[in-house]
């Protein structure tokens, strides 16, 4: 009787269009009073206890990194890279999008800041290029969901402050589903785009590609020497700061020592744009390298990697693109704000929640239920799947992790499930409801972001969805390419 | 309503700089602490610590602010099942509904400051007393009450609802 008198309040606040807080709120506030001590006052007090954590540390870091570069130019500049090294490649562009949003989603953790920063550049320079309308828009949702599979991920710190997972491990895992997405979502979109026309490309423009990082890397100090005077003798904005015309008619302008001269006179035209675009964003592509590097090295924890790669995010925009201002900061620091607003009172009920679950057993009796029922784990797997896409489609992420991953967690565990492994599987699920009506978060982000119809966003992200369950399934039945860089 | 109009806007205003320093504090203290580790083998004293607090502080003015934006996130598989005639009614319903919720927190939350106070709870590492950083949680649901009141009251300046990031 009491649960449905649960149910029927939940019900009835929906249609009073609460907000996620106050029905988090007052369905805590029932249980505490109908099973619990009766005194909600409890319920503050684990929401303290649960926000005092050192491990949240690296969320709003995160968020304000990911905030300072939709706000200055590391987007533009890393696509700029990604771009002109495909371009030989039939449906080049195509792949370009996809790797652009691989690229970006290692610096962001976020899907819908993926999605806006590569989309606007990329969608109109695909529709512009020819490309297919339906295909353009399929692949800048379905690229923005690499945001929260690729590392760094805020709904992955999220299922491990749930479940006191290993956020490092969380990470680690999350690249090898992540390179799965990317190569499935590339190969669709160079077979897809196999007849879209392409630069010219030769064996040489081709030795050319491979060895200009190493010989940009070489030419850096003699690049830097030429910019610095330049800059000094001109007072021209440019690759050391300034807009991108500036710094390209700098590098135009750039002739290297004597021993190179060869070497560049014979570049193909292809090459030397790629050339350009690394020297224009060679300190934005330093980033992912950065912040990855740190958390699979171990050198960093999640936390100082997520420090680290705001102070370089901040310093690259504000010292060497100058595109952000230091007052620009209390615009960064606002959108975080109003974002940490809506998630972290959330996230402190939630937890609230969960203790007085496990205090009243609530998981245990899941465990049993399920185990006295299924049998076998891959029919729990199958029913996990299809409950965590049905959630997919119905709540957004970091709430779905929240609230689900602390009574779900300990029935996989029940059947011998690893906690990492089992976070991954979470997050793909949850992924996929990025493109799933009626609340698919892409859907909506695009069809503002874009002004197109939803029914042609949700057929368009078909193929991409159809492509994301196949990896979804591989992920859930082998266990080793989330947990082959773990062990 | 220009009153509360410009109460709203001064709300805004107070709420996004303190958000600001506190974020710019806790991006600096993490940052100088790890630096201190790698360079100098010795971070600075409490800087995790400090820096939850400061996260603290940020999240619940950012409560308000989310309020002020429009951007909580709100479940709308209900949205029709009432007539469409009577949302106007609804909103206005909901806000204050909202409000009130919120103003129940922030007195269930002023106890548990008073409880703080009462027995001198201390943070572990740094051993300050926590209530001042306690403090925070009624006033950031006090202000987000204000917000959906006067939201009731004056619809108008209602925020459109945004759409929400994960």
């Amino acid at each position: 009787m009491s649960a449905i008198a649960l149910i029927a309040i939940v019900a009835l606040l929906l249609v009073l269009r609460q907000n996620l807080i106050v029905i988090l709120f007052v369905v805590g506030g029932y249980i505490h009073l109908v099973w619990g001590g009766g005194q909600l006052q409890y319920m503050i007090q684990d929401m303290w206890t649960g926000a005092d954590k050192e491990v949240l540390l690296s969320i709003p870091l995160f968020i304000l990194a990911g905030n300072v570069m939709t706000r200055g130019s590391i987007a533009e500049r890393l696509i700029g890279i990604v771009r002109t090294a495909t371009a030989w490649l039939p449906g080049g562009m195509a792949a370009a999008t996809i790797l652009s949003c691989a690229v970006f989603a290692a610096i962001s953790g976020s899907s819908t800041v993926t999605l806006l920063a590569v989309g606007a550049v990329m969608y109109p320079a695909l529709l512009k290029a020819g490309y297919k309308k339906s295909y353009a828009m399929g692949a800048i949702c379905a690229g923005g969901t690499l945001g929260i599979i690729i590392p760094p991920s805020i709904p992955m710190i999220l299922y491990g402050i749930s479940t006191e997972a290993s956020i490092t491990d969380l990470f680690i895992a999350g690249i090898g589903p992540g390179l799965l997405l990317t190569g499935l979502f590339t190969a669709h979109a160079l077979i897809v785009n196999r007849h879209m026309p392409r630069a010219p490309a030769s064996l040489s423009g081709l030795l050319y590609l491979l060895s200009a990082p190493f010989v940009l890397l070489i030419l850096q100090p003699h690049y830097w020497a030429f910019v610095v005077d330049a800059v000094s003798r001109r007072r021209q904005p440019a690759v050391a700061g300034g807009d991108a015309g500036g710094a390209i008619s700098l590098i135009d302008d750039y002739r290297p020592p004597e021993r190179f001269a060869a070497y560049f006179d014979a570049m193909p035209q292809g090459v030397k744009e790629f050339g350009r675009a690394l020297a224009i964003g060679g300190p934005a592509a330093l980033l992912p390298v950065i912040i990855l590097g740190g958390i699979y090295s171990g050198y960093f924890t999640a936390t100082e990697s997520a420090a680290i790669g705001l102070a370089y995010a901040l310093l690259v925009e504000i010292f060497v693109h100058r595109e952000l201002r230091l007052r620009d900061f209390y615009g960064v620091a606002l959108e975080t704000t109003k974002l940490l607003g809506s998630l972290f009172p959330i996230l402190a009920i939630a937890l609230s929640l969960n203790l007085l679950l496990t205090e009243q057993r609530v998981p245990q009796a899941l465990v049993e239920f399920m185990t006295g029922n299924v049998e076998s784990k891959l029919a729990f797997l199958l029913i996990a799947n299809l409950l965590l896409l049905l959630i997919g489609c119905f709540m957004d992420v970091g709430s779905a992790i929240l609230i689900v991953s602390p009574l779900i967690w300990p029935i996989a565990e029940a059947y011998g499930m690893d906690k990492t492994h089992f976070g991954i599987i979470m997050t793909v699920n949850l992924e996929i409801g990025f493109l799933t009506p009626p609340v698919g978060l892409n859907l909506i982000v695009a069809m503002s972001a874009f002004k197109e119809k939803f029914g042609f966003i949700c057929r368009s992200v078909l193929p991409f969805l159809a492509m994301m369950v196949v990896a979804l399934a591989a992920i859930t039945l082998i266990p080793e390419i989330s947990l082959f860089l773990v062990r | 309503m220009e009153t509360a109009r410009t109460v709203l806007r001064v709300l805004f205003l107070f709420m996004g700089a303190v958000a600001t320093v506190f974020y710019a504090t806790l991006a600096i203290l993490l940052l100088a602490d790890v630096l201190g580790r790698e360079f100098f083998s010795e971070g600075i004293f409490g800087a995790q610590r400090v820096a939850v607090y400061c996260t603290i502080v940020a999240g619940n003015f950012g409560l308000a602010l989310a309020a002020a934006a429009g951007s909580h996130i709100r479940p709308r598989l209900a949205d029709n099942w009432l007539p469409q005639a009577w949302s106007p009614a609804l909103d206005r319903l909901a806000d204050v509904i909202t409000g009130c919720v919120f103003i129940a927190v922030a007195f269930f939350a002023t106890r548990l400051v008073e409880e703080s106070i009462g027995f001198e709870t201390v943070s572990p590492v740094i051993d300050w007393q926590i209530w001042p950083v306690q403090a925070v949680i009624p006033l950031g649901y006090l202000m987000a009450a204000l917000h959906y009141f006067i939201f009731a009251v004056y619809p108008a300046l209602r925020p459109r609802q945004a759409v929400v990031s994960e």
